[in-house]
């Protein structure tokens, strides 16, 4: 079986990046893959979510060289919590490549990192590390700027052919086609970035439920609409 | 009033612009920093640091020989500062004493510096076209000395104990180091500063125990003063034209002086209990 890595990003805060990173990879682990969440966050929301104890070691302790154990969500499931020691000087120091020299070592189908909105430094470990990315907006013209530094970051570094990301889509979230700015997102993005694929996940309480409640998406509601949505996000990843 | 709202279509376009135009600025910003990351710390080969073209400060030797110690026992905390040519901004004694420790302690100094290579701050201009930017460097240099954190003189303390530096006052034992002066001269601050942060660390029961705090040494220590005073005044030539007062002092001196040496030699006593 083919490794993947995926980086969820968004540059922007609040959009749905946690929601789509643990979603995706609940569904991911559903269909038979050994799945690790690397939560890049200093917030530490992924394992909260999943609920896993976000306090426990985590990627700052992977960063700083040592082997720290992920913390089993389900069967197929695993979670490496963020936290405030990710803001640490000797993390801010190193070498974007390091995350991705980090994971080389370890034994899982599939990883996906969370990235935290706004710490530049963080989310560029996450999309170096990555094969592929998930570029998060909802539909306001904030959530579109972040998206877009993305999205221009990614190209420039495929374009200097550095190591990284060679594919990426974008993830409209929270898409509530009653509201006017949310049916012209998709149109506006296809208009912008005609080349990029893009997938849409609809507002769904069900999403906010299962974090709220910190249960895994596929155990919470697997029938519920946003994880529909997810399942064609899923494919994606997995068969390009 | 309603208030007529845009076109959202329009809204977004706007930000997707914007995003490119903040894109130029993250690279610049990126730049920039890879640029100052760059200037930091790089090694340069001791021989190709060139001196300055006139020194503002003659080098002190005893200042020389203490840092060369201190950089055996603690390493070149702070790099020293060159322009973009190799001309030394900043640490001229630093730079004397690794040189003095190459031909002292030459094992040492090939441990610290493998390859002969020296840490260095390198800074982007050149010292002769701009005399007064290098001036300015090297005033900061001297004078940033105290941004040492409390944690990291405590750690390189800690450090200096380890190789049996101790932190009593006075002269140290045969076989041991004062480590007050030594940090202090590693650092670049007043022994004094260095003693207050360590004192605060410890904690304030240990600030003022020295033995002049002991109300017994204390006394002794001023009756001795009196007494060598006496002995001195006692010592005076007399002269004819005194005073009425001046002599009956001067009768009473012997007795005044007999008690203090009693005295003392009771005190000597109790602390030998």
């Amino acid at each position: 079986m083919t490794r993947h890595s995926v980086a969820v990003a968004a540059r922007k805060g609040g959009v749905g990046k946690t929601t789509v990173a643990c979603g995706l990879a609940s569904i991911l682990a559903d269909r038979g893959d050994r799945v690790l969440v690397v939560d890049l966050d200093p917030q530490s929301n992924a394992a909260y979510v999943l609920g896993s104890d976000p306090t426990a070691s985590g990627t700052a302790d992977l960063l700083s060289g040592n082997s720290p154990t992920p913390l089993q969500v389900s069967s197929n499931l695993f979670v490496l919590p963020g936290g405030p020691d990710l803001t640490g000087h000797n993390i801010q120091s190193l070498d974007p490549e390091d995350l991705a020299d980090a994971i080389a070592q370890l034994d899982y189908d599939i990883f996906i990192f969370d990235c935290p909105p706004g710490v530049e430094y963080l989310e560029r470990l996450g999309l170096v590390a990555a094969d592929t990315a998930l570029v998060c907006t909802d539909a306001h013209p904030l959530a579109v700027m972040g998206a877009g530094r993305v999205l221009n970051e990614l190209k420039l570094r495929a374009q200097k052919k550095r190591r990284g990301a060679k594919s990426w889509s974008l993830v409209l979230t929270r898409i509530d086609l009653r509201r006017a700015m949310d049916q012209t997102l998709d149109r506006q993005l296809a208009e912008a970035y005609p080349t990029i694929e893009r997938f849409i996940v609809h507002q769904d309480s069900a999403l906010a439920w299962a974090s709220a409640e910190r249960i895994p998406l596929m155990q919470y509601d697997p029938k519920c609409k946003g994880a529909a949505d997810l399942q064609a996000v899923a494919d994606w990843v997995t068969h390009g | 009033m309603v208030r007529r709202r845009k076109d959202s279509g329009a809204l977004l376009a706007e930000a997707t612009k914007v995003a490119d135009a903040i894109h130029q600025q993250d690279r610049a910003a990126e730049a920039k920093m890879e640029q100052e990351v760059r200037a930091q710390r790089t090694l340069m080969p001791i021989d190709t640091i060139q001196p300055r073209a006139f020194d503002s400060r003659p080098l002190r030797e005893k200042h020389v020989a203490e840092l060369a110690e201190s950089i055996a026992a603690l390493g070149l905390i702070e790099p020293l500062v060159i322009d973009r040519n190799g001309v030394l901004l900043a640490g001229g004694h630093r730079l004397a004493a690794i040189q003095a420790l190459k031909e002292i302690h030459t094992a040492i100094y090939q441990q610290l510096f493998p390859g002969d290579r020296i840490p260095v701050r390198v800074m982007d201009f050149d010292a002769e076209a701009e005399p007064e930017r290098s001036l300015q460097v090297e005033l900061a240099e001297n004078e940033k000395r105290q941004n040492y954190t409390r944690d990291q003189i405590e750690q390189l303390a800690d450090r200096l104990r380890s190789l049996n530096y101790k932190d009593t006052r006075g002269r140290p034992k045969e076989g041991e180091k004062a480590l007050g002066p030594a940090l202090a001269v590693a650092i670049g601050v007043s022994t004094r500063y260095v003693r207050k942060v360590l004192s605060e660390k410890a904690g304030s029961e240990q600030l003022s125990e020295n033995r002049n705090s002991d109300p017994i040494f204390r006394e002794i220590k001023l009756l001795k003063k009196v007494e060598l005073a006496l002995l001195d005044l006692s010592k005076v030539e007399n002269s004819k034209d005194r005073t009425t007062n001046e002599q009956a002092l001067m009768k009473a001196i012997p007795g005044f002086l007999k008690k203090i040496q009693s005295c003392l030699r009771e005190k000597a006593k109790t602390i030998d209990l």
